[in-house]
């Protein structure tokens, strides 16, 4: 027997991907409150809280964004992406130090974060430490370029 | 600065430098159809309340900062022609628009006449206009680009890489541009048009100095030209392409580069020396239209008079038209 189509939707997801999709198109309050309901439903959902944080940064709610980071990272210690965006987050609090320990974690776990590395650069010039931000710079060039060829070809397929 | 954009610190400071010497906001905005190259909404050039740096989607990290760097500097100049002397644009109105569409069409019906498959009549009258407006663009951007990229260089050393990158890119996307009607264009137009970017790609090259970014070498159609003796050169195989008519009015071209931006890219920054930047690219203009003959194609005025002349274009073009071929064309 087939599992009827309204039946197999996953409400959280369903929800986190419109979320998403408001995100996508900048409209950052009508995706904050997807993912609040979605964590509604499930609070144990690490995307969930990722992805408000997300949203968060972009409206410059910095502290509210690490407080879901970490609630990401409570239920995934391997979840780089809500790493990465806790660096950013606390980068914008001027965190400095906290920011750098955020993305290097970030960066153990997937070393082909683009931001992360400009982060890890930014916060490494901030130190002073300005031979080593040159590398993660270098680093993040490199990743942000081949996205950029990658995003280039796309668009003359289509 | 109005952004949530994390930045490297010589690009904040780059900012800090125009709000300063300017007296201006400048704003950061990012957008998933945003061009690539970013695009710069100032105060002096159009009628808007807050300069805007409006940025591709995809650059989030070196990339962005270069973008929104060249735009800074692009501010810079344009902010302190406003400011110091009297800030003029390549502009157009009834009268030079009929003067550039009527040298198209006598150079349009010289190419036409040698060719076996000719170009319907309704196609070659709309093809005069688009030209026009395509030299309109090109001088109205490239003779700032050397300019500004070659202050971005010195002032933003951390960004050389970046740099690079993208004018390779950029290099390879204007000489690839409108192949498609190498055909229909008329030759002189299309040679122009290729020199324009040969001779600012080659005066980068030498000026940044970046060996790679040659067109010589990275641009297919011109790599036969690399190396080549002057006396191979010279044989009629070569004389009838495009292409090597492109390097030699770009050659000529980039001598004209060579002697007009005889600059310090490396002052400390004054309203001043943007201003001296501005002249020195509008000298640059003035030598590229003469070289040209495209003079009295052009009228330097105000930016809200090219903002007037942008929305008249129909009716601009159909009275060039008019002018050029009388009661053939329809009212």
């Amino acid at each position: 027997m087939q599992v009827p189509k309204r039946m197999a939707v996953n409400p959280v997801a369903d929800l986190i991907r419109k979320g998403n999709a408001y995100a996508r198109r900048t409209k950052y309050h009508e995706a904050i409150a997807h993912y609040e309901k979605a964590l509604q439903i499930d609070p144990r959902n690490p995307e969930g809280w990722c992805m408000r944080a997300s949203a968060y940064i972009e409206t410059e709610r910095y502290a509210e964004a690490v407080a879901d980071c970490e609630r990401a990272i409570s239920l995934n210690q391997n979840y780089a992406e809500a790493w990465s965006k806790k660096g950013r987050a606390l980068y914008q609090l001027e965190k400095i130090n906290e920011a750098l320990a955020a993305v290097s974690r970030a960066l153990a776990l997937n070393s082909n974060d683009i931001t992360g590395w400009y982060i890890k650069g930014i916060c490494l010039d901030e130190l002073g430490k300005s031979n080593e931000a040159q590398g993660a710079f270098a680093r993040s060039l490199e990743l942000e370029i081949i996205l950029d060829i990658d995003t280039e070809k796309k668009k003359i397929k289509k | 600065m109005k952004t949530n954009m994390p930045l490297s610190k010589p690009v904040r400071k780059m900012i800090d430098q125009v709000e300063g010497l300017l007296d201006t906001e400048l704003l950061l905005v990012r957008n998933a159809e945003g061009v690539t190259g970013g695009t710069l909404i100032d105060i002096y050039t159009y009628d808007v309340e807050k300069n805007i740096i409006i940025l591709p989607s995809q650059n989030i990290g070196l990339l962005k900062d270069f973008i929104i760097s060249k735009h800074c500097v692009s501010l810079l100049i344009r902010g302190a022609a406003a400011k110091k002397s009297h800030y003029r644009v390549c502009s157009f109105n009834q009268k030079t628009v009929s003067k550039g569409m009527r040298q198209i069409y006598i150079d349009s019906l010289k190419d036409e006449a040698k060719k076996v498959k000719k170009l319907p009549v309704q196609k070659l009258l709309e093809m005069l206009f688009i030209i026009y407006m395509q030299f309109h663009g090109n001088i109205n951007e490239l003779p700032w680009n050397p300019i500004i990229n070659s202050r971005v260089y010195y002032k933003l050393p951390q960004l050389r890489k970046t740099q690079l990158y993208l004018l390779l890119k950029e290099g390879k996307t204007d000489m690839d541009c409108s192949m498609e009607f190498e055909d229909i264009i008329p030759r002189r137009y299309f040679v122009l048009d290729k020199s324009m970017f040969y001779a600012r790609d080659l005066f980068l090259a030498h000026t940044l100095p970046a060996d790679s970014l040659s067109p010589l070498i990275n641009i297919p159609q011109m790599k036969k030209f690399d190396h080549l003796e002057v006396k191979e050169m010279m044989t009629t195989r070569w004389t009838h392409t495009a292409w090597y008519q492109s390097k030699v009015f770009g050659d000529t071209m980039l001598a004209m580069l060579d002697k007009d931006l005889k600059v310090n890219w490396n002052p400390t920054a004054s309203l001043d020396y943007y201003n001296e930047l501005y002249e020195t690219g509008v000298k640059l203009t003035d030598d590229l239209l003469g070289f040209m003959t495209m003079k009295d194609w052009f009228v330097w005025d105000t930016p809200r008079h090219q903002r007037a002349a942008l929305e008249k274009v129909d009716v601009y073009e159909h009275a060039a038209l008019k002018d050029i071929f009388g009661d053939l064309i329809a009212e």
